[in-house]
């Protein structure tokens, strides 16, 4: 029973290690394709740095925009599913 | 609180400013940006410039160039380079293009794919003019080749940045500067390399970084980090710092000697990111005449400035030491300096070298210039384009 009880545990650490393992290898994977960018066209965002609206947008494989470049700084915004930015990770010109 | 910050800036920078002067006891030029910014003028390109050519590049299915403004220039002697700026972003990867100075293309440099004698993407080109080899960097690599593109070696070099901010430094080295470039309050400082032509790092200066508060963006106000830009001009190395000084890199151990003091006024850096050096495509462009540059007064910290003004062009006369801000030009839409020279379309460069200035400008608008302006030259370089041609090399000899 007991000896039954610890192989259980096993299979389900192994299996909850392999879904990890898997999932973020995947995730890894997806997000370090070269992906393209489309573009320069406007978001309906100024850049906090150089005040354009002319942008490089990348996608992601289910179509929707995930990152921004834009076009004139080089300063980088996350996006959300509407294309909307979330975050600045890179603030260009702005060394 | 302000004013001590400040002051201990101004002495950390070690250059003292003196007024409308323009100069300081120490021989640091002072470049009045802020004050220039108030009261926007016109510069007369005949002031540092005696001639002006307009070449329009060859147009042929082998070397179609995109739009100038992706474009990047490098000249050596009688040699035009010209690359794309956003290589690593393009589905479809463009070769350099080499093109002798009368608008001839000569050759493609190099080539795409993994091999030790091909490059994936061009984060810059650099011309060593002491040995006349032409260094693509690739991420991590240089790979060397001769002026007229033929392959030599190639070298690794680990800057680990997907940027890469360098330059030769005149004696078979390179000088790089690496910034974190992350919002990460954590990250420790920039890193100003030299490397030799083996790649391999000779000496390493740490430059600190400061916290700032970045107004303005879409998520509000945010923390950033601001360190140094490097610069070239002239064949000598600037590095911007502190938020106000340019520095003078010496190539041999680093060492930096203050060479101008930028006064922002009322947009000077605080507590909040003020205005501050274009550190992009390396427009600096420093003579024993002028000092030309791009400020940009940040968007988010400046939002009721015309937005045609949030990057603004300034030419320090060294000789008077006056500051003047360039007039945007709504005509041609772009501020520049004034073409007294043949009455043609404005000026204003993105690339200088040994006495020249050089811009690219877009065939379609080259056109629509020179109907504008006066200049015979212009029309009759225009009358020979179409929209399709490859852009139109501007290149103004200096004094």
């Amino acid at each position: 029973m007991r000896k039954s009880f610890f192989r259980q545990l096993r299979f389900v650490a192994i299996y909850f290690f392999a879904l990890f393992a898997f999932t973020t290898i995947a995730y890894a994977s997806v997000r370090s394709l070269n992906y393209n960018y489309y573009g320069p066209y406007p978001m309906g965002f100024y850049c906090y740095a150089c005040a354009n609206d002319s942008w490089l947008v990348a996608y992601d494989l289910n179509g929707y925009p995930y990152h921004a470049l834009c076009n004139i700084c080089y300063s980088e915004y996350l996006l959300d599913e509407e294309g909307n930015p979330i975050q600045i990770i890179n603030p260009k010109p702005v060394n | 609180m302000n004013v001590i910050l400040l002051l201990i800036l101004l002495f950390l920078s070690s250059c003292n400013q003196q007024g409308d002067s323009g100069s300081s006891d120490f021989g640091c030029g002072v470049i009045s940006i802020g004050k220039a910014f108030e009261n926007k003028s016109n510069v007369g390109l005949s002031e540092y410039a005696s001639a002006i050519d307009y070449i329009p590049l060859e147009t042929t299915p082998g070397c179609m160039l995109e739009g100038a403004d992706n474009l990047l220039i490098r000249s050596f002697e009688d040699r035009i380079y010209l690359y794309s700026s956003k290589s690593a972003l393009q589905m479809t990867k463009t070769l350099p293009l080499y093109f002798k100075s009368n608008g001839d293309f000569v050759s493609s440099i190099g080539s795409f794919g993994n091999s030790n004698n091909e490059f994936t993407n061009i984060q810059t080109i650099m011309i060593d003019q002491s040995v006349s080899q032409l260094i693509v960097v690739d991420y991590n690599r240089f790979v060397y080749y001769t002026l007229d593109g033929d392959f030599i070696r190639f070298a690794e070099v680990k800057s680990n940045s997907l940027t890469f901010n360098g330059y030769c430094s005149g004696d078979n080295n390179c000088i790089y500067l690496r910034n974190p470039s992350l919002l990460d309050e954590s990250q420790g400082a920039d890193l100003l390399v030299k490397v030799d032509s083996m790649g391999r790092a000779m000496v390493r200066r740490s430059l600190t970084r400061i916290l700032l508060d970045q107004p303005g963006t879409p998520m509000g106000t945010i923390k950033v980090t601001k360190g140094a830009s490097l610069f070239s001009s002239s064949g000598n190395l600037y590095l911007y710092m502190r938020n106000d000084s340019l520095y003078r890199v010496s190539p041999l151990d680093l060492s930096l000697d203050a060479e101008f003091f930028l006064d922002f006024g009322k947009y000077a850096t605080n507590q909040r990111v003020g205005a501050t050096l274009w550190s992009r495509d390396n427009l600096l462009f420093i003579t024993e005449e002028f000092v030309a540059l791009t400020a940009l007064f940040t968007y988010g910290s400046f939002p009721d400035i015309d937005r045609r003004y949030t990057r603004s062009n300034f030419i320090y006369d060294r000789k008077n030491g006056t500051t003047k801000a360039l007039k945007y030009n709504d005509t041609y839409g772009f501020a520049g300096f004034t073409n007294d020279l043949d009455g043609g379309m404005p000026f204003y460069p993105t690339y200088m070298n040994d006495g020249k200035m050089y811009r690219l400008v877009d065939a379609v608008d080259f056109i629509e210039f020179a109907q504008m302006g006066n200049s015979a030259r212009m029309k009759e370089v225009a009358s020979k384009l179409t929209d399709d041609s490859n852009p139109v090399l501007v290149v103004v000899t200096l004094k």
